[in-house]
């Protein structure tokens, strides 16, 4: 019977899987089915049919993970990423440890989303909901294909290896553990309001009605994409021992693209709800953003990019998912170019400067940005096939091209909550920007007198965020103290009610402040860095930054599956040793390095050992400035976005009657 | 003996001071810090996306080599860089050529931003023409008598 | 303004045709910049230990091919060299580098495979490999009589690269 079970198992959620295809298909010509046989039970069956999807999926997937789990190498898809002696934690996360497996999660993820969709579609818009599910189900029918016929983890090994290739090390590692499933999250989030966009297309669905509901989940999935983005750099920068973090290599660039469109559709949404405007730009926003998530896809896994984390290479794949997609875009762009380009507007802009006005700014600087990162992407290839001549286009292309716009965005964020809906007193601005611009010149000046050799992003980036700071705090104050006045409170908790009402805004604010705790730390650890490469010998002490390094040997040793030598670096003036490693994985080659590191908010010291060369050991030291801030910042995002969706039900009922309200608590 | 214990003492001590003398404060050879530099502006040819300095593949290692021989024998920055260009071509360059492969690149951003904010201004402008403002047409003197006799009727009801 | 989002269109025309173009391009391979240009003077010893010299011409077109014993793809390569040294015979002079290569190990897999080379350059520091911008192994060079690079192919060789090379030598 153990055998039997062992044997099928896999088999049984391979069929699971099939089957699942198989229904996709009557979920995604269900409403079309429906309205030639007449038959409003049939459209209906699309909610059935999606819960039953994730349920086949989640067998599919447990089989996976059960396989993984027992180290069964008669799979070929775990022989090639597991081995016995692999921690358990590993065992299940190298299911997306791979091509195939990562595929399939993408997969589950989708169809898990598509059964909440239709959980609130039920309630929310049931008319067009069977349209909503066919869209999500064209989508999954497209990863399944993939994923059954050209890219299958059920694939057997027969008879089954001996041993297990084992897991890439890089990847054995918790932040890279849950790294990808955070992006998926993300990437298929994003397919929500597209499926929202494509409904709308098809079923002459106004937008008005339906973009108070796509909010929640575009923030969502942003906040996602950006967990798996930081989730990332931050993995980077402890485990590959470069002491950066993001160096705009193609599929970094890949998820990044998505996200800054993210963030203009969640600005752009504030501004439909608020005043009804940009109707054309969600649309378009909320098609491209998902169109971006399925070119990520498809850079990854077709190795038409030469990149450090690509997957490995198949053409093959690459065009079946280059097909796809082009059938996806040229199907959602024709459509909006058809009938989304809808001018119901109702409300003219009516001056030039206005919030909306910096709004549409935004979403311009942040597409512009978008475009750049994917001409700076595709552009060694766009010139190969042009005259055949090959380019690198790397980190220092995009640092120095890019930054300038990044601080335009950061000005934006400084000016735009200051400005109001409609028209605005330029005096009135003026006096609530003044100090503001005042604590922006100190900044650049407190910049210069810290360091005036600096690169002139040091003296520009401290002073935006001084004065965007400022002017968060000045916007703070001036409605508490309103308040405070009204009800004969303090300020402080006049300021705590405020934030406690008003979550959506002050969930913002926070997000703002996140994102400005982040521009610190880059300033600190992009500009401000020290480093090292030298050769030491036992008790040679280096000077690096403001710290003091006494090397004093190395300790060997044996531990889980890999052996280590480990430096002892002691940090003088404190009782802290830092022991960055050397490891062996028997079963893989090539050896590794892990960083030793020590923290604090000032600085990080970072230190790599090397080979040894003529009886001393090679070092590479790093002092990094404020790099800590940077993940701090990611954190505060995530809590602004959390506060923001926190506000409660007495929003959702107002968009459930099809009517925003002018200024409601939005 | 006990003159000999003591020489071997002052022998030991003495020996123990100057060893930290020679355990040395290490500073970076300035020329593995040039050569670092160079490295950091070059791409590694047989790995993905990565600079020389950051890569640990062998021909990583020998370029790093044959740069700090250079630099010993007294070739600049740019001697150097180019040496690696004219046998690999721009490919090894990190960062796009300025002018001719990389030209387009270079001019995109600032261009690209000029055209999208005019864009967008002009397409406020027309957005704002078209949907101008149009003052509600003022009544006639028939119309008020109508609305005031409608009102007369209203009260007399109630 | 709602004309401009017809730009969509291009954009879209133009995304496509340069990904299906990535399909079919090999991101590995690098464009040399040496060919039309003078193959370089290197001075170094051959795997006997006798002086040689890479770059000098004997007024014959020469193809230069780079190999080691650590490398698989150098086998496959290997018989299309030997067929190759037998065809064109004096027509061609067939020397190479020993790329990266203990002398021992270079030696028997010449002796196991054959030894179509007039000789094999040692350069175990890997400095004749950079001075002519080799990334990989194998690769083989064409040169032409007046000392020209013509060509160079970064993958195994085949036959019909052989035979294009040296008609391209010949020109």
């Amino acid at each position: 019977m153990q055998g039997f079970i062992n044997n099928y198992l896999i088999e049984f959620g391979h069929v699971a899987t099939f089957t699942a295809f198989i229904i996709l298909l009557v979920q995604a010509s269900a409403p079309w089915l429906a309205g030639r046989l007449q038959s409003p039970a049939l459209a209906r069956s699309g909610i059935m049919a999606s819960y039953i999807v994730l349920i086949l999926m989640t067998i599919g997937g447990a089989t996976l993970i059960h396989a993984f789990v027992v180290s069964d190498f008669t799979v070929l898809y775990v022989a090639s990423h597991s081995n016995r002696e692999l921690p358990l934690l590993y065992k299940v996360t190298a299911l997306w440890g791979g091509h195939e497996g990562s595929l399939f999660l993408w997969a589950w993820i989708l169809t898990a989303f598509t059964c909440l969709l239709a959980f609130q579609g039920k309630r929310l818009f049931p008319m067009r909901l069977p349209v909503m599910l066919s869209v999500q189900a064209c989508l999954t029918l497209g990863f399944l294909g993939l994923i059954l016929f050209l890219s299958n983890p059920f694939e057997r090994l027969l008879p089954g290896a001996m041993a297990g290739k084992d897991l890439n090390p890089l990847l054995q590692d918790p932040g890279m553990a849950i790294h990808p499933p955070m992006l998926y999250l993300g990437y298929v989030g994003f397919s929500i309001p597209f499926a929202f966009a494509m409904t709308a297309m098809l079923t002459r669905w106004e937008t008005t009605l339906w973009i108070g509901l796509i909010r929640r989940w575009t923030l969502f999935a942003w906040t996602m994409l950006t967990v798996g983005i930081m989730l990332g750099g931050w993995w980077a920068y402890y485990e590959l021992g470069w002491g950066g973090y993001w160096a705009w290599d193609p599929v970094e660039n890949a998820s990044f693209m998505p996200w800054l469109l993210g963030t203009a559709l969640i600005h752009s949404i504030t501004v439909q709800e608020n005043r009804r405007m940009l109707q054309t730009w969600n649309l378009f926003l909320a098609i491209s953003t998902f169109a971006l998530s399925l070119l990520g896809t498809f850079l990854v896994r077709s190795g038409v990019l030469s990149s450090v984390h690509a997957f490995a290479v198949d053409p093959g794949r690459g065009l079946y998912i280059l097909l796809f997609m082009g059938t996806v875009l040229v199907i959602s762009f024709g459509l909006f170019l058809a009938k989304g380009r809808v001018d119901t507007q109702r409300e003219a802009m009516s001056s030039s400067v206005s919030r909306e006005m910096l709004f549409v700014m935004n979403n311009v600087l942040f597409t512009v940005l978008c475009v750049l990162v994917m001409l700076g992407t595709l552009y060694p290839l766009a010139l190969e096939a042009i005259n055949g001549a090959k380019i690198t286009v790397g980190a220092p292309y995009f640092n120095a091209t890019l930054i300038p716009f990044f601080f335009l965005v950061i000005l934006l964020m400084g000016i735009a909550p200051a400005t109001p809906w409609r028209k605005v007193n330029l005096s009135r601005l003026w006096s609530r920007l003044w100090f503001p611009v005042v604590a922006g010149f100190s900044g650049i000046a407190a910049m210069y007198a810290w360091d005036d050799k600096a690169h002139w992003f040091a003296y520009v980036g401290t002073g935006l965020v001084a004065f965007v700071l400022m002017a968060m705090l000045v916007d703070f104050f001036r409605n508490a103290s309103r308040r405070a006045k009204q009800n004969n409170e303090n300020i402080i908790s006049a300021w705590l009610f405020l934030v406690k009402r008003n979550r959506r805004y002050y969930g913002g604010m926070f997000v703002h402040f996140g994102v400005l705790i982040i521009a610190i730390g880059m300033i600190g650890s992009g500009l401000f860095r020290s480093e090292q490469v030298v050769l030491m010998a036992k008790g040679d002490v280096l000077e690096i930054g403001n710290e003091q390094l006494r090397f004093d040997g190395v300790k060997q040793f044996k531990k889980d599956n890999y052996f280590a030598l480990q430096g002892q670096f002691a940090l003088l003036g404190t009782d802290i040793v830092i022991k960055p490693e050397r490891r062996k994985y028997p079963v893989q080659e090539a050896p590794t390095t892990e960083s030793g590191i020590d923290s604090s908010w000032a600085r990080d010291v970072y230190i790599v050992i090397g080979e040894v060369v003529n009886g001393r050991y090679s070092v590479h030291a790093y002092v990094n400035p404020l790099v800590e801030w940077i993940w701090l910042g990611g954190f505060i995002i995530v809590f602004g976005i959390g506060w923001s969706l926190s506000q409660r039900m007495r929003e959702k009922k107002v968009h459930t009657a099809g009517v925003v309200k002018q200024g409601s608590v939005a | 003996m006990k003159k000999y214990k003591k020489t071997i003492l002052v022998f030991l001590l003495t020996l123990f001071i100057s060893s930290s003398v020679f355990s040395a404060e290490v500073a970076e050879d300035p020329i593995e810090r040039k050569m670092l530099d160079i490295a950091e502006k070059l791409r590694c040819t047989v790995c993905q996306n990565q600079p020389v300095a950051e890569s640990r593949s062998e021909l990583a290692t020998d370029m790093k080599d044959l740069i700090t021989e250079k630099l010993k024998q007294g070739r600049s920055e740019q001697e150097i860089i180019q040496y690696f260009v004219d046998r690999y071509g721009d490919y090894v360059l990190l960062e796009p050529p300025q002018s001719g492969n990389g030209a387009l690149l270079w001019i995109m951003p600032p261009m690209l931003l000029l055209l999208a904010v005019l864009a967008a201004v002009l397409m406020m402008k027309s957005r704002r023409e078209k949907l101008a403002f149009t003052p509600p047409p003022t009544l006639s003197d028939a119309d008020k008598e109508r609305i005031r006799l409608a009102r007369e009727d209203d009260s007399g009801k109630k | 303004m709602g004309k401009a989002w017809w730009a969509i269109v291009p954009v879209l025309v133009i995304l496509f045709g340069l990904l299906s173009y990535g399909l079919t391009s090999n991101p590995k391979h690098i464009p040399s910049p040496l060919i039309g240009k003078q193959f370089p003077i290197i001075e170094g010893k051959d795997l006997n230990g006798n002086s040689v010299t890479l770059g000098v011409i004997d007024g014959k077109p020469t193809v230069v091919n780079v190999w080691a014993s650590w490398c698989a793809a150098c086998r496959t390569e290997h018989n299309v060299l030997i067929r190759g040294a037998r065809r064109y015979g004096n027509n061609i002079s067939l020397v190479a580098i020993n790329y990266k290569d203990e002398l021992a190990n270079a030696k028997r897999w010449l002796n196991q495979l054959g030894d179509p080379y007039q000789w094999s350059f040692h350069d175990l520091s890997g400095r004749a490999g950079l001075e002519l911008g080799v990334y990989g192994v194998p690769e083989t060079f064409f040169v032409n009589k007046q000392g020209i690079i013509v060509e160079k192919i970064s993958a195994p060789l085949t036959d019909a690269q052989f035979a294009a090379g040296v008609e391209l030598m010949n020109k």
